[in-house]
């Protein structure tokens, strides 16, 4: 699974930006725009967990979206197996949308209150009429009972069911169609804390059984840690660090992962109030007009002004920062627990 | 708060730890429908669901017309016009020879005013009409195939007057008048509202799915039909059909033109639901699974709010009654020898006729009966429709 | 020992639905420390929203609390809460003045259409005799003392002109206002971002010492819960499983239930690439409660036979912690 060097990546994304139009003018030209993604290089390797690491507006969720095609690129390239994703016609979308599938955040709202389980995870095979009858049937409680369902709850509507099981319907439903790739945005974030590490074991075991590459959305970065094989940590529409788990988490290269390492808390209260925890300011850039600069260098302690705050800067070596090399920075806080 | 917060709701999950097959994932989900939950939210208004059941009795009007009306529609009685309403009684105490049993109504004596030279009928104790239930009538075929020749209530020699409604200006019996009038008026706005549905429906999806110019074209649409007002634009359609068009034609026309008009704010209702519908990740998991646009419309997003566009549509249906009530009352929808409410209470705006008759004024109540009752329905399913938000 | 503060005792508070009466709270005894922090952590359903919102009887239709008692003991005489009449004049003052209240999302609890200034000078006025002028200088010195930059130009700011973590510091501020001696927190940075919530609990943290101020403080997350608590109550399913001093729970959790959340939420640098042990099962519906002990279908040392039929008696050790366990039922030093 981690022998990722000998292989061509399965996906390769270059240069993505993606814009919102905010505002529009009299004439309906867009006058003011979000950079969601702007500008990020990233490729994901057959078999593996990559993370994709960031707060609440750092355009994570539209990046996943833009590579599964819910969402329109304004520019750059999504490639894969040979073909820029964002180019394809709406009729050559069919076998890219089995190949790649998403499972949503929120367990409540990505299932249709309407429809009972065997519709919903069914819907895939009936939708492209690859499936009907005893067929049908059959795969969706093979699938069922592959994520640790009952098939005989396949009648039952999903209110009936709690965040955990739901979000095993929506794995259900993103597999049924054996997809390579499953983008899955912040999965257990909405579940219940004791629920999770069911869905993460869950996760880790039909990847094993299926061969799946995950690219996994998610701000918890103890989460991450668990299942990731790869990190990349997004600021502010870019990548600002890509590495190897064990690597960004004991040695982080860019001022802002170390920022999010020493913010995450620690479940051992002898740890409290250790040292050299590092505050950030809340002030956040203007999305719709983005500094020239190092968009972090608003918020960061090792800003240098008139250098970092000026001068564009490109991911080099999997790091997005001009002083890079100056920095010795500090990892997580292990828990002695 | 959001859905999963740590108040506890009605129906989320109920587990046991039985019966899965990883023990992991058990439980046991409860088992009501939304259907159910739908109906348990709905017993709880109680005025909704006494106008439920008269809004049945409407339709099993609508069904057994033939049937529950006395006479036929064409019957007509001239030595009987203007006639008041008879009191249904089982007992006659005042033949003089004790307590004579049996369903009857009185008969009628009729005086001459010696200056107008007007007849009126008065009902005279003495004259004992015999009246029986599934009595032999006029012939009719039921449901438009079943020929039958019963009726549910009628005077047991057909020669004799049973009008219990009273009799209108030509010597029509009122009973039989409203109930075909019933038919007629109920489903002028069941057909307009499903005509005016069909529209709205089928473009307010498209305009809220899509948005963009397609959603402007369909709005811009709408806000013309709407700056158009309602009652000029039907008299004039109305007053356009030629006068020697046949009753059914008649009735289909108008009620299209009802369901032109009506369309546009239930489009909006429903390009309102869909505009919001459209972000929420189920509908895009359906396109992400390869739906089609229609498939994702129709199969996923129009049935999760169908309790709403019922809803929608019963509180439509009272606007429809009344357009119809009031087009055909102005002489300009249906006209006789077809019979709406409207057309009935034609005949009750003449002050000098009503002054002697009032009982021409009943339709006028199953008017506001069957508005409110549509009205009342419409609440109690638009209150019960999303049993979650509790 | 610190003084009690507030002491819960024997609270139900149910929730009606068509299909019975929903014990949302189903008998807690809680005690909050004066000038500590008391953590009340538990998942969905467990019941700790609507114990904090039941102390103020801020519970809403179709809930009502059933029985127990809340008895404050910040004024001279100590009072049940719970007794008091809905225009009581002691319940007006402790609401958002003796206890300032904060909820997990900012952007619901605040007016949308009226200033954070407005806002926090209507609540200073309701419980101080300031007047204008100088209840809108403490409604600056409040925004400053939160940690919101440009006090003076924020007081006049909306609330959709102020990030999340911005709109929390303005609720804080507002719940500040009366000067509390006990501060509740429903979740309030679960909807935050990590580096935002380490601010939030640091700036708790630094209230707290200045002001000598009691905190109980709602939360999901055993992280935040080591990062602030004096003093821990787990609840699941309505009632309070184990109490105890916040290193003494993470040192030697005794229920069932609490070690088996510790031991399945991963943590940072110990389950890099393993799989997690987990608790079988999905929490219950409070409706459909198991008998017995109500964990015990989720946990792996259920006794067959005891645990599915007996109610756990409550096992009050030696250094004052407790737990609701049958495992510790005949343990030296312990009284069931």
């Amino acid at each position: 699974m981690n022998d990722t060097q000998a292989s061509e990546p399965m996906l390769e994304i270059n240069d993505l930006h993606v814009r919102f139009p905010v505002r529009r003018n009299m004439f309906g030209r867009i006058a003011v725009e979000n950079h969601a993604v702007s500008g990020v290089d990233l490729s994901l390797m057959p078999g593996e967990t990559l993370a994709l690491v960031g707060e609440s507006g750092c355009g994570k969720t539209t990046l996943g979206r833009t590579i599964v095609g819910a969402q329109k690129a304004t520019s750059g390239s999504v490639v894969y197996g040979g073909r820029d994703l964002t180019k394809l016609k709406n009729r050559e979308k069919g076998p890219y949308r089995r190949q790649i599938r998403m499972v949503f955040q929120d367990p409540f709202s990505s299932l249709n209150p309407r429809m009972t389980l065997r519709q919903v995870i069914g819907d895939p095979l009936v939708a492209t009429g690859e499936a009907s009858g005893t067929e049908l049937e059959d795969r969706i409680a093979e699938m069922m009972r592959r994520v640790g369902l009952s098939p005989d709850y396949m009648d039952r509507y999903p209110h009936a069911f709690s965040g955990g099981q739901r979000q095993r319907v929506n794995i259900a439903r993103a597999l049924i169609v054996e997809p390579k790739l499953v983008v899955a945005d912040e999965p257990v974030s909405a579940l219940d804390v004791s629920v999770r590490a069911q869905i993460l074991n869950l996760m880790r075991r039909l990847q094993e059984e299926y061969g799946l590459t995950y690219l996994f959305i998610s701000h918890d970065l103890s989460v991450v840690e668990n299942i990731a094989d790869r990190v990349a940590v997004m600021y502010f529409g870019k990548i600002v660090e890509v590495a190897d788990t064990a690597d960004l988490y004991d040695k982080p290269a860019h001022p802002y992962t170390e920022a999010l390492m020493s913010a995450a808390p620690i479940p051992n209260p002898a740890q409290r109030g250790r040292k050299g925890r590092i505050l950030l300011p809340d002030e956040l850039p203007d999305p719709t007009d983005p500094p020239p600069g190092c968009s972090f260098a608003s918020r960061c302690g090792y800003a240098e002004a008139g250098r970092c705050d000026r001068d564009p800067v490109d991911l080099v070596d999997g790091v997005r920062c001009v002083r890079k090399n100056e920095l010795d920075l500090q990892g997580i806080v292990k828990a002695d627990v | 708060m959001t859905d999963h917060s740590d108040a506890p709701h009605a129906n989320s999950a109920s587990l046991d730890s039985t019966g899965a097959a990883d023990p992991e994932a058990d439980g046991k989900p409860a088992t009501a429908s939304q259907r159910q939950l739908v109906w348990w939210s709905f017993k709880k208004h109680r005025l909704a669901l006494v106008s439920a059941w008269l809004l049945i009795g409407l339709l099993v009007v609508v069904a057994f017309t033939e049937f529950l009306a006395p006479y036929d529609v064409r019957h007509r009685d001239s030595e009987y016009t203007t006639a008041p309403p008879q009191v249904l009684k089982i007992v006659d105490t005042d033949g003089g020879d004790g307590w004579r049993w049996g369903l009857h109504v009185d008969g009628y004596t009729s005086e001459q005013d010696e200056r107008s030279l007007r007849i009126t009928y008065e009902t005279n104790p003495d004259d004992r009409v015999e009246v029986g239930f599934f009595v032999k009538g006029e012939e009719y075929e039921l449901f438009g195939f079943i020929p039958w020749d019963r009726h549910l209530i009628g005077p047991k020699d057909p020669e004799d007057p049973m009008y219990l409604l009273g009799t209108t200006t030509d010597g029509k019996d009122l009973l039989t008048d409203l109930v075909y009038a019933t038919r007629v008026s109920t489903s002028v706005g069941i057909i307009g509202v499903a005509l005016a549905f069909l529209m709205g429906i089928v473009l307010g999806a498209i305009s809220g799915y899509f948005g963009g110019w397609i959603d402007n074209g369909i709005q811009r649409l709408i806000e013309l039909v709407m700056a158009v007002p309602a009652i000029p634009l039907w008299l004039g359609l109305a007053a356009a059909l030629p006068t020697d068009m046949g009753p059914v034609m008649r009735y289909f026309i108008i009620t299209t033109i009802l369901a032109v008009v009506a369309w546009t704010g239930l489009a909006r209702e429903v390009r309102g639901r869909f505009l919001a519908m459209r972000s929420e990740e189920f509908v895009t998991s359906a396109r992400l699974d390869g739906s089609g646009h229609g498939r994702v419309m129709f199969r996923h997003m129009l049935p999760s709010f169908s309790s709403h566009i019922i809803a929608a549509l019963s509180l439509s249906i009272p606007t429809m009654i009344l357009a119809e009530t009031a087009l055909s009352w102005l002489g300009l929808g249906l006209r006789p020898p077809a019979v709406s409410w409207g057309v009935q209470l034609q005949e009750a705006s003449k002050w000098s006729v009503l002054s002697g008759a009032p009982w021409l004024l009943i339709p006028g109540l199953a008017v506001v009966i069957a508005v409110l009752a549509f009205n009342f329905v419409g609440d109690g399913l638009r209150d019960a429709a999303d049993p979650y938000k509790h | 020992m610190a003084q009690p503060l507030l002491e819960i005792s024997g609270l139900r508070t149910g929730f009606e639905t068509h299909d019975g009466t929903v014990p949302a709270v189903d008998g807690v005894d809680l005690t909050v420390h004066a000038g500590k922090t008391l953590c009340v952590v538990g998942e969905s359903g467990c019941g700790k929203s609507v114990t904090a919102r039941s102390i103020l009887r801020l519970v809403e239709e179709p809930g009502r609390i059933e029985a127990g008692t809340v008895t404050w003991h910040g004024d001279d005489e100590p009072f049940d809460v719970l007794s008091l009449d809905h225009d009581d004049e002691r319940l007006q003052k402790l609401r958002g003045g003796d206890i300032g209240m904060i909820f997990q999302e900012p952007a619901a609890s605040l007016l949308p259409l009226r200033s954070i200034g407005a806002q926090l000078i209507e609540t200073i006025r309701n419980h101080t005799d300031l007047d204008k002028k100088a209840a809108r200088e403490r409604a600056i010195d409040l925004l400053q003392l939160v940690g919101i930059p440009k006090p003076h130009e924020r007081v006049d700011a909306y609330p959709f002109q102020l990030s999340g973590g911005m709109c929390q510091r303005a609720m804080i501020a507002i719940a500040l206002c009366a000067d509390p001696s006990l501060l509740i927190a429903d979740e309030p940075t679960t909807a935050l971002d990590v580096t935002t919530q380490a601010r939030i609990l640091d700036l708790m943290r630094n209230l707290q010492e200045r002001h000598h101020m009691a905190v109980m403080f709602i939360t999901h997350d055993l992280g935040v819960v080591a990062e602030l608590a004096d003093e821990v109550a787990v609840m699941y399913l309505g009632r309070v499983v184990e109490r105890a001093g916040v290193e003494e729970l993470f040192a030697d959790p005794k229920h069932p239930y609490t070690r088996a959340l510790l031991e399945s939420v991963p943590v940072l640098g110990r389950d890099r690439g393993r799989d997690l042990p987990t608790v079988p099962g999905t929490v219950p519906n409070p409706l459909h409660r198991p008998k017995g002990c109500s964990f015990h279908p989720r946990c792996r040392d259920a006794i067959a036979g005891r645990c599915d039929i007996d109610e756990p008696p409550e096992v009050v050790f030696d250094d004052g912690r407790t737990a609701e366990c049958v495992l510790y039922d005949d343990r030296e030093g312990a009284q069931a």
